[in-house]
C-alpha cells in the first residue's frame, strides 16, 4: 500500500477528482495545498538561483551582479503602498532582453527557414503544402477591397478548409493527451497505491 | 428517448471514461505498436552517436504532462546510457532535478557515476536568454550544478563548454521551449534539436520537423512506447497504450452518439413542425 | 515611463546589433544582459508566494469566506519553503513535499481535462457545416491513427494519419508561423518604437 507520501499522493488525488461530482470542502483544502506547494517550490527554486547566478558572483568581485538584483528587488515594491511605479523598471528590462532575443529568431527559424523549406523539393504533397499555405495566408488578408475579396473567395474558402484539417489533427493529439494524463493518475491508484494491479 | 440520451448527467459519461481507461490495466489487450517515422528518425539519429557523445536532456515539463513526457525521458535515458553517451540534465522549467532523479533511478542498471556520466544542472530561469546564455557559455550560465557544488569542480564538464561541444539537444517540452532551442541552439550553432512532447504540441512543431530544424520528435504517451518498442525494452508507456486504445473507441463512440442524439431531434423537430 | 521605454529599448538593441555585428564589446555586454536576465526572472519567481501570503492571511485574520483553506495553505506555503531553503530541494525530507503534493496533485489537476474532453466530445462536438465536419473526421481519423486499436480496425489509419499531419496540418501550421513571426516582428518594433506601451502600464 505504500508510503506515506504515497498515501499524502493518493489522498490529495482522491481529493481533486472529487471535484467531477460535485465541488466540495475536501476539494478546496486539496486545491489550496497544491497551490500553496507549486508557490513555495518557485520561491524555493527562485532563491536558490538568486543565489547561484548573483550572490555567488557578487561575492567573487563581480559588481555587475548588482543590477540584476536591484532590478529584480523592485518587483517587490508592488507590495508597498504608493510604490508600484518601480515595478516597470524590472519588467521594461525583461521585455526589452525577450525582444532583442526573439525578433532574430522570429526572423530566421519561423520566416526565412520555413518558406525555404516550403520549396525544397517538388511532389504532388509539396506543391499541396504551397498552395496551402498561400491560401492559409490569403484567409487572413482581411483588408482586400471588395473586388479583391471575390476574387479571394475560393483560395481563401481552401485556406479554411486546410486550417479545419490542422484543428482536427490538433483536436485528435489533444484528446491522446488528456487521456494519458487520466491514465496515468489511474495507473498511480491501481498500481502504486492499492497495489491491485501488476 | 433521444431527448434523455442528449440531456444524460455528465457524471455517467465520466463514470463510463474511467471504466474505459481502467479495463485494460486489470485486463491487459496487449495490441502491437507500430514504429511512426518522427520516432524512429530520433532514435537512429541517437543510435549512430560515438560513445563520448554529449547529449543535453532539457527536461522541461510540469507534473500536469509528466504523464506523457516522463515515460519518454526514462527510455531515452536508457538508450542514451547503453551507449555510453554522456548526458547533461538541465530544465527550463522548475521540476528538472525531480524528474532527473526520477528518471536516473528508474533507468535500470547501468549504474552511471555522476559527474563523468552524466550531470544535472538543475532549473535555470530565463527562459530563451538561458538558453542564449548557455550556448555561448555553460559554466557562466549554470555556475553549480543541481546540488550546488560548482561546475568547474565535474570532471565530465571540462570539455563542455558551449553550444559546439554539445552533440544533440532534446527538448523533453510541454511549453514551448524547443522554439528557444531552434532558434538559439539550431539556427545559430547548428546543434542538432530532437524534441520529445505532450500530444498537444506535436501538430505545431510539424513545421521544423519538415525543415529539419527538429530531427525527429516523440509523441506523448504513444510516442515513448514506440521508443520503447525501439530500445526493445517495454515499459509503462507500452502498458498504458492499452488504455489509450479504449479511451479513444469511447471519445469516437460519444461523439457518434452525440451527434445522432443531435441530428435524430432536429429531423423529429423540424417534422413536428411541419 | 520614458526611462524604462529607454531601457528596453537599449537592451533591445544591444542584443540586436549582437545578433547582427561581431564587435566584443557588444557581446560582452548582450552577454551579461542574458545572465541578468536569469537573475530578474529568478526574483519574478517568490512574487506568486508572497501574493499568496498577503491575499490569505487578511482572509484567516477576519475569518472570511473559506479560512480554513486559507490558513492551511499559508502552513504549507511556509513550512515547504523553509524546508526547501533549509534542506535543499534535492533533499529526502523536500522529496516528500513533491512526492506527496506537487507532482501527484499537478498531474490530477491536467488530467481533469480527459472528463470534460469527453463531455463536449457527446455534446459540442456536432457536424452542423461543412468545416465542422472536416474537423471531425480528420480528428477521428488522427485518434485512429494515435491509438494500436486503429491499426486493427484498418491498417492504413497510421499512414493516413502520419500524411494529416506532415501534409495539410503541416501547410496550416507554418502559414501561421509566418504570419504570426510578421506579427511578432511588427509588435516588437512598435515596443522599441515606444508606440506600444501596455507592458509598463503597471503605475498608480
Amino acid at each position: 500500500m505504500g508510503s506515506i507520501t504515497t498515501w499524502m499522493a493518493a489522498i490529495g488525488t482522491l481529493g481533486l477528482l472529487s471535484f467531477a461530482w460535485k465541488d466540495n470542502k475536501f476539494y478546496s483544502i486539496c486545491e489550496h495545498i497544491y497551490v500553496a506547494s507549486g508557490a513555495a517550490h518557485a520561491l524555493v527554486l527562485g532563491v536558490k538561483n538568486i543565489k547561484a547566478n548573483a550572490i555567488i558572483p557578487l561575492a567573487e568581485g563581480k559588481l555587475l551582479a548588482i543590477i540584476p538584483i536591484v532590478l529584480g528587488l523592485m518587483f517587490y515594491a508592488r507590495f508597498i503602498p504608493g510604490q508600484m511605479r518601480w515595478t516597470r523598471y524590472p519588467i521594461a528590462a525583461t521585455v526589452g532582453i525577450g525582444f532583442g532575443q526573439s525578433l532574430p529568431r522570429l526572423a530566421s527559424t519561423n520566416f526565412v527557414s520555413q518558406i525555404r523549406a516550403t520549396f525544397k523539393v517538388w511532389s504532388f504533397n509539396s506543391v499541396l503544402v504551397i498552395v496551402g499555405i498561400i491560401c492559409v495566408i490569403l484567409f487572413f488578408y482581411f483588408s482586400a477591397s471588395k473586388r479583391g475579396q471575390r476574387f479571394l473567395q475560393y483560395p481563401s474558402r481552401f485556406g479554411r478548409i486546410i486550417m479545419m484539417m490542422a484543428f482536427g489533427a490538433l483536436f485528435g493529439n489533444t484528446v491522446m493527451g488528456r487521456l494519458s494524463l487520466m491514465i496515468g493518475r489511474l495507473s498511480f491508484l491501481f498500481r502504486d497505491w492499492l497495489g491491485i494491479v501488476g | 428517448m433521444l431527448e434523455k440520451i442528449q440531456k444524460m448527467d455528465q457524471r455517467i459519461i465520466y463514470l463510463v471514461l474511467l471504466i474505459a481507461l481502467s479495463f485494460p490495466m486489470f485486463r491487459p489487450l496487449g495490441l502491437p505498436v507500430s514504429i511512426g517515422q518522427t520516432s524512429q528518425d530520433l532514435y537512429d539519429f541517437i543510435d549512430q552517436l560515438d560513445p563520448g557523445s554529449v547529449v543535453v536532456l532539457s527536461i522541461d515539463y510540469s507534473p500536469g504532462a509528466a504523464a506523457q513526457i516522463h515515460p519518454q525521458t526514462i527510455a531515452i535515458t536508457k538508450h542514451l546510457l547503453s551507449k555510453k553517451i554522456k548526458i547533461v540534465y538541465m530544465g527550463l522549467v522548475q521540476y528538472a532535478s525531480q524528474f532527473t532523479t526520477d528518471a536516473i533511478a528508474k533507468a535500470g542498471d547501468y549504474n552511471p557515476v555522476y559527474g563523468q556520466d552524466y550531470v544535472d544542472l538543475g532549473f535555470k530561469p530565463g527562459e530563451e536568454a538561458t538558453v542564449s546564455a548557455m550556448s555561448k557559455d555553460i559554466h557562466a550560465t549554470f555556475v553549480t550544478d543541481s546540488d550546488g557544488t560548482a561546475i568547474a569542480e565535474l570532471p565530465m564538464m571540462a570539455d563542455i563548454k558551449t553550444a559546439s561541444d554539445i552533440d544533440l539537444v532534446i527538448a523533453f517540452d510541454s511549453g514551448g521551449t524547443r522554439h528557444w532551442y531552434v532558434g538559439q541552439m539550431q539556427a545559430l550553432y547548428g546543434t542538432p534539436v530532437g524534441c520529445a512532447l505532450n500530444s498537444v504540441n506535436v501538430t505545431n512543431t510539424m513545421p521544423y520537423y519538415d525543415a529539419g530544424q527538429v530531427i525527429g520528435l516523440l509523441n506523448g504517451l504513444r510516442g515513448a512506447a514506440e521508443y520503447e518498442a525501439l530500445i526493445g525494452d517495454p515499459g509503462e508507456a507500452t502498458i498504458n497504450l492499452d488504455s489509450i486504445s479504449s479511451g479513444h473507441l469511447v471519445i469516437i463512440l460519444f461523439i457518434l452518439f452525440g451527434n445522432i442524439a443531435y441530428f435524430g431531434l432536429r429531423n423529429s423537430n423540424k417534422r413536428k413542425e411541419a | 515611463m520614458r526611462f524604462a521605454q529607454a531601457i528596453t529599448l537599449v537592451f533591445a538593441l544591444i542584443l540586436l546589433m549582437q545578433f547582427f555585428l561581431e564587435v566584443p564589446a557588444i557581446e560582452t555586454a548582450g552577454g551579461h544582459l542574458t545572465s541578468w536576465n536569469i537573475v530578474i526572472a529568478a526574483f519574478a519567481m517568490g512574487l506568486a508566494a508572497f501574493n499568496l501570503i498577503r491575499i490569505h492571511l487578511k482572509r484567516v485574520q477576519l475569518k472570511r469566506g473559506n479560512w480554513i483553506s486559507s490558513a492551511i495553505l499559508l502552513i504549507v506555503l511556509v513550512v515547504q519553503t523553509f524546508v526547501g531553503l533549509y534542506f535543499g530541494d534535492n533533499s529526502a525530507q523536500y522529496k516528500v513535499f513533491f512526492d506527496g503534493i506537487i507532482s501527484p496533485l499537478g498531474a490530477t489537476m491536467y488530467a481533469m481535462l480527459a472528463f470534460w474532453i469527453a463531455s463536449a466530445a457527446f455534446r459540442a462536438f456536432k457536424a452542423r457545416t461543412l468545416d465542422a465536419t472536416i474537423l471531425l473526421c480528420v480528428g477521428i481519423i488522427v485518434m485512429l491513427g494515435n491509438a494500436p486499436i486503429g491499426e486493427i480496425i484498418w491498417s492504413q489509419f497510421p499512414a493516413l494519419r502520419s500524411w494529416l499531419m506532415t501534409v495539410p496540418a503541416m501547410a496550416a501550421v507554418r502559414a501561421l508561423y509566418i504570419g504570426a513571426a510578421i506579427g511578432g516582428i511588427a509588435v516588437g518594433v512598435r515596443v522599441l518604437l515606444g508606440i506600444e506601451r501596455g507592458h509598463l502600464g503597471g503605475g498608480e
